[in-house]
């Protein structure tokens, strides 16, 4: 990649803002940290740029730093339970249109990613989520793809035994 | 695989109500602009700056951040021209423009952070700022008689605040986030103590300011004294859930801990073990000592968790933090100094 100016980095937020965004959200379910972390990949993938260093995939590279920060964070504030954003009056929505049906849609992702390991739950917001590839997250975590691929199909396990547990619920 | 379709499809579909407002958006975007303005890039961009100089400042002023802000600081950093703020940031204490550096630029910065946790990790890394100028100028003999009272006041702001966020992180019975910024700044007080101390003995020193680099150090240790003392008030409060029957938060904490103390100890072999410095032989031994205690403290920890001990293993995990953390800053500067930090004082940390 060329090296990046003011501008072409600005349009990088307006592309990347958003997904970045969501992937933190995913990761920590607390909306003003998760503006903290996207807001700091930003500006931390911008020094790093303006000390010199040459970043070939911007994407990959503010997924990496978002990883790292969200990681070297150690979430004190342990990710929030599905009671406990519920208790906060959980609204992961920006519309107010938003419906009933919305709401247990998203609670259902929740539900699902709140309940894997974080290892799992990483990789499985990076592939679902902001559709990277294994290979692209790989990068990322920095693990060789192999064993990207084995959390992938361990998480994917995971999933499958609380998406059948959902459904027997609901019968 | 029907599995991963469905999980797919509830993905997509709650995407669509995961995403940042358009102010929300807008005001980060400005922030982010604000810093790659006092950040600029080393090298000439291929292509000019295409954002007006109009545009942006106007983004900026209506970004929702200025108005709880100082307007007039914002004011002085966009008028003031990029070249002022920007070639301040190198600024060193007793250089005309540090106190743009410590007035403007970091005061703007500290506009752009949300929460209380964000803003006492970036009031930690400020002060850790200090301490790195003081040993640079300490180190070339370029202090002048108020230089260490000028850092000393700045460092103690920086703490006072990082403590001031803590507190109130704790009043929302957050003790983990709380006991880790103080862990922090303990650490970071008490490495930087050394430094200065091994350079301080520097020869060439006149005596006025040998003693006044003395006073500061003491007063360093007063404020590593109290950063002590909160922290363990913080994981006392923590070890007490362990036995009121609350342990469910503190497990998680301690667990996460336990992930950045592994990551951090992972991450500092690495940083010994790839060349980036190359060690004499104290460092190498400083090195290895710290990588062998903070890993006893990983695994006592570990076996607190094991039998529910989550509070103490959060200490332990914290303690092994520490260790890593003091010996980073030590081979750095003994490595950018060349200078020799004794070992005996870090056999404190040693584990019985």
């Amino acid at each position: 990649m060329a090296e990046l100016n003011e501008q072409q980095f600005t349009e990088a937020y307006d592309k990347y803002a958003d997904a970045i965004f969501r992937h933190c959200y995913y990761r920590v379910f607390d909306r003003e940290i998760a503006k903290d972390f996207m807001q700091e990949a930003f500006c931390k993938t911008w020094k790093y740029l303006s000390d010199g260093h040459h970043i070939d995939n911007l994407r990959a590279f503010l997924y990496r730093t978002a990883n790292n920060l969200i990681i070297d964070a150690s979430r004190k504030k342990k990710h929030m339970s599905l009671d406990g954003l519920m208790e906060k009056g959980f609204v992961p929505h920006s519309d107010p249109r938003q419906t009933a049906n919305d709401h247990a849609t998203a609670k259902e992702v929740m539900a699902v990613i709140d309940s894997l390991d974080e290892k799992y739950r990483q990789v499985m917001i990076l592939k679902y989520v902001d559709d990277l590839s294994p290979k692209e997250i790989s990068e990322v975590v920095g693990e060789k793809e192999n064993n990207v691929y084995i959390r992938l199909h361990r998480g994917l396990a995971k999933v499958k035994e609380i998406i059948a547990k959902q459904e027997n619920q609901k019968k | 695989m029907e599995v991963e379709k469905k999980l797919q499809t509830i993905i997509n579909e709650a995407n669509r109500h995961v995403a940042l407002r358009p102010q929300e958006k807008e005001t980060i975007r400005a922030n982010v602009m604000v810093f790659m303005k006092v950040n600029p890039l080393s090298f000439t961009p291929a292509k000019p700056v295409q954002v007006s100089f109009l545009s942006w400042a106007h983004m900026v002023l209506r970004a929702p951040i200025v108005r709880h802000g100082s307007l007039a600081v914002l004011a002085m950093v966009v008028f003031s021209a990029g070249t002022l703020s920007v070639a301040a940031q190198y600024a060193l204490p007793g250089d005309s423009l540090y106190q743009v550096k410590v007035g403007v630029n970091e005061k703007v910065l500290s506009f752009i952070t949300f929460s209380d946790e964000r803003r006492a990790e970036y009031e930690v890394h400020l002060a850790q700022k200090r301490l790195e100028e003081m040993e640079i100028v300490v180190a070339a003999n370029s202090e002048n008689d108020d230089t260490a009272s000028q850092v000393k006041k700045l460092l103690d702001g920086h703490i006072a605040s990082a403590t001031a966020h803590a507190e109130r992180i704790s009043q929302e019975k957050q003790s983990e986030v709380s006991a880790k910024i103080h862990s922090e700044i303990e650490a970071s007080l008490q490495a930087h103590g050394k430094v200065l101390g091994a350079l301080t003995e520097g020869k060439g020193k006149p005596e006025k300011q040998k003693q006044e680099i003395k006073k500061f150090v003491s007063g360093l240790k007063a404020s590593t004294g109290q950063a002590t003392r909160a922290r363990e008030k913080d994981e006392q409060e923590l070890s007490s859930y362990d036995s009121d029957g609350r342990p469910d938060g503190v497990k998680e904490s301690a667990e996460n801990r336990l992930e950045a103390a592994s990551h951090q100890i992972e991450s500092f072999i690495k940083f010994v073990e790839e060349g980036n410095v190359a060690l004499d032989a104290d460092a190498a031994i400083e090195a290895q000592l710290a990588i062998e205690n903070a890993g006893l403290f990983v695994e006592q920890g570990k076996t607190k968790i094991a039998t529910g001990g989550y509070g103490s293993a959060f200490a332990d995990f914290q303690q092994a933090m520490r260790i890593i953390q003091e010996a980073r800053i030590h081979i750095a500067a003994e490595k950018h100094f060349n200078i020799t930090i004794p070992l005996k004082g870090n056999v404190d940390n040693i584990i019985n």
